[in-house]
């Protein structure tokens, strides 16, 4: 994060809150701009563009989702989405509308921070080019489909190379079982979720020290998977 | 005849003396069967006679009696009687294939086995119908407890009334229907003036407000039936009607039925006044309030009650990094405390919410497939900052099978078995966490080293605010943790339990949730290529 500031638009009512993500995001380099209603931040990232916007669930106007929905329809910009509710179905559907990340509150700044980071990273140029992503021991290279850990070839089968082809492409990211399920087996498996168990313990088995406590591919519980961090941009999460 | 025909609850008559339409065919009938009944015996009392050659061997007949008697009844009773006394005569006392009974001993034996048969009928037959009385009887009190846990159960006036009205039907056999007039919360009760004939809806009008005590019965011409209406329970409260169709009734018959009917209703009514209906429907609406405030404060309780919380706990965390308070370690455990505090704070919340969502409607599972090790390794990482000063440490089977249960609350209920194993054991010690197949169920067990358990605490833990003697007063707690986590998981279909560590001090609580089958363990055919 050097160079140009970032710039991160909060769309967020509660003044409280307004001013304490003010200081953490300021106090790690970022120009804040701030919005109080979904109208407003909507309208706001239409003006100019921004590297990140933080969207309030429980928006006075609308709900957050929209903003999430509205801005996604044009814009590519990384969106973590803050709510004091902490379902499963909630945080599918919003992941599903577009939002990179999902923060239940109360958190500390710390870990939004490592979140944002994180969302930043994925959207940077270096990693959307990259044709071998590389995570802990393994590296996936998606043009030449070749998963190898520490230089040994891994065999998959094809959906097992699917998977986590998917994965690797969002690389730090949840992505959801419909998606995977929908990537994979056609949306007329949107409800087996079971398969993608079944597969994600294979793959486990192949790729991982110890596949009772992975360390590549992650569970998101009732969410999704998504692969750690990616090891090239690895930085101080 | 709607009301009155072949309707075996009618209150008025106790079962098995006569409820018959024609009593002379039935016990025709039934002295057919005792014939018969004595008849079937016939060879075995010639046997008997015949064979031990005893005299007395009419006796036996007394069997056939007994069976008539319990069976079919008196009547029935005493025909096998007279049928066992002239078979007698006529198989067995002298002379034989003749009436005439000529020694007067066996007159003697005749006349004892006639008189003893008679008694043993009428005892047999009064036995039976007092049976037949206490079965009655434990049915309409069955009917009635069912009765009255419906109304209690009620959570709206409307459910009240309508479990009125299917009571008063059973009992009536006919249709009956509750009309009220006021006092409907809603006005969505079944029956409106709209529904019934003109002329009855004309009598309600013309009634007014207060009605009089007794019935009225009205005639609607167009359908040639007859109504009888009824005011409702003689107590202050919703008022309304008993409305019965009676059906075509014969003018003649009109002051019987009506006669009736008004008796079952007597006894509908006094039912209803010692269930003290209008206490039940205020309670009933009161409990409809109450539900619906209950979910409004459960739901900005969570908004309420987390936003300043977000704010407090955000600012803190940014207070505790700043460089100024970072270099000042008073001021940097200060600050550390304001955090660890608020989630502490949000801890309790959260168990406050769950614990009224569940008194409130319980919990509704949506039960998916889960992959054991990523249950525990959530739970775990969601626990991590209260497990800080433990050491941690897992056995997960490298093979178990996935288990059915909603994600959610699965991991509530082991983060807050986790929490608990924090809580009550000393930092530095060892919490561990182990997963294995048991029969259809995959037990996921988290044992501590720390004080353990009494009996009492064993018996009463999962009880809501129940807290162990020991450590009320030492170690902060709501002592719903348990009973929320007991609570989640039997949503789950598992199983919970709790018990001191067999072979060194500690609790071993286990978590045990049903196990996939072995086709859910499997992709169907070449799917996985």
């Amino acid at each position: 994060m050097t160079s140009p500031a970032p710039n991160v638009l909060v769309v967020e009512d509660e003044p409280q809150m307004r001013r304490f993500l003010r200081a953490g995001f300021e106090l790690d380099g970022f120009q804040v701009h701030e919005a109080e209603t979904a109208a407003a931040g909507v309208r706001l990232a239409t003006l100019r563009p921004f590297d990140l916007i933080i969207v309030d669930l429980g928006l006075p106007d609308k709900d957050g989702s929209h903003v999430v929905e509205r801005v996604r329809s044009w814009s590519t910009v990384p969106m973590i989405v803050l709510s004091v509710r902490s379902h499963e179905d909630e945080k599918v559907r919003l992941l599903d509308t577009g939002a990179d990340d999902y923060v239940v509150k109360p958190f500390g700044m710390a870990e939004l921070l490592a979140r944002t980071r994180a969302a930043l990273r994925r959207k940077s140029p270096a990693s959307v080019l990259q044709p071998i992503v590389g995570v802990g021991p393994l590296s996936i290279d998606l043009a030449h489909r070749i998963v190898e850990r520490q230089g040994v070839r891994i065999q998959l089968t094809p959906k097992e190379f699917r998977l986590l082809q998917i994965l690797a492409q969002h690389a730090g990211k949840v992505v959801t079982h419909q998606h995977l399920l929908r990537e994979i087996w056609g949306a007329a498996h949107i409800d087996a979720a079971h398969y993608l168990r079944i597969l994600v313990r294979k793959i486990r088995k192949k790729i991982e020290v110890n596949p009772t406590q992975p360390a590549i591919l992650l569970t998101e519980l009732g969410v999704g998977y998504r692969l750690a961090a990616p090891r090239d941009q690895h930085a101080g999460t | 005849m709607r009301i009155a025909a072949g309707n075996s609850m009618s209150l008025d008559q106790p079962a098995g003396q006569g409820s018959s339409d024609v009593p002379w065919r039935r016990h025709l009938w039934h002295a057919l069967l005792g014939l018969l009944t004595a008849l079937a015996f016939t060879p075995a009392v010639i046997a008997v006679h015949v064979t031990l050659d005893v005299n007395d061997a009419s006796i036996v007949y007394l069997i056939p009696v007994v069976i008539a008697a319990n069976r079919y009844g008196m009547t029935s009773a005493l025909t096998a009687a007279l049928s066992g006394t002239a078979t007698s005569a006529f198989f067995i006392y002298h002379p034989i294939y003749s009436l005439r009974v000529l020694n007067p001993q066996d007159v003697m034996a005749l006349m004892i086995f006639t008189t003893v048969a008679a008694i043993t009928s009428h005892l047999s037959s009064v036995a039976r119908s007092t049976a037949a009385i206490a079965e009655q009887r434990t049915r309409e009190l069955e009917m009635l407890y069912a009765f009255s846990r419906r109304l209690s159960a009620a959570s709206a006036p409307e459910e009240i009334f309508a479990a009125i009205q299917e009571h008063v039907t059973t009992l009536l056999g006919g249709k009956v229907s509750i009309l009220r007039t006021e006092g409907s919360a809603s006005g969505t009760m079944g029956t409106t003036l709209d529904d019934v004939p003109a002329a009855v809806a004309a009598a309600i009008r013309q009634a007014g407000r207060e009605p009089a005590a007794g019935s009225m019965v009205v005639s609607d011409e167009s359908s040639h039936s007859h109504w009888l209406l009824r005011p409702f329970p003689r107590i202050p409260g919703p008022s309304g009607y008993f409305l019965v169709d009676l059906g075509t009734v014969a003018a003649i018959e009109l002051g019987a039925v009506r006669q009736r009917v008004d008796r079952l209703l007597d006894d509908a009514i006094a039912t209803l006044e010692r269930l003290d209906i209008e206490t039940t429907v205020a309670e009933a609406e009161y409990r409809r309030q109450s539900a619906s405030l209950r979910d409004a404060v459960i739901g900005s309780t969570s908004h309420g009650l987390r936003t300043p919380l977000a704010s407090i706990m955000g600012s803190a965390s940014i207070l505790a990094a700043a460089e100024p308070v970072a270099q000042d370690p008073r001021l940097a455990s200060l600050a550390r405390i304001i955090v660890s505090e608020t989630e502490r704070l949000n801890g309790d919340i959260q168990k406050m919410l769950d614990a009224a969502m569940l008194s409130a409607a319980g919990v509704k599972p949506q039960p998916v497939l889960i992959e054991p090790s990523d249950l525990i390794n959530a739970a775990v990482e969601a626990k991590r900052r209260e497990m800080v000063g433990h050491r941690v440490s897992l056995d997960l089977g490298d093979d178990l099978p996935f288990v059915h249960a909603d994600p959610q609350l699965a991991r509530e209920a082991l983060g807050l078995l986790l929490d608990n194993a924090a809580r009550y054991s000393e930092p530095g010690t060892n919490i561990s966490i182990s997963a294995r197949r048991e029969g259809n169920m995959v037990a996921i067990a988290v044992d501590d080293e720390g004080l353990g358990l009494d009996e009492a605490e064993r018996l009463r833990l999962f009880e809501k605010f129940y807290r162990g003697a020991r450590v009320r007063d030492t170690t902060r707690g709501s002592g719903l943790g348990l009973w929320i986590a007991s609570s989640f998981i039997g949503a789950c279909e598992g199983r919970i339990s709790i018990a001191p560590r067999a072979t060194q001090p500690g609790t071993c609580v286990t978590i045990q949730l049903p196990a996939a089958t072995e086709d859910e363990m499997r992709l169907p055919g070449g799917q996985d290529d």
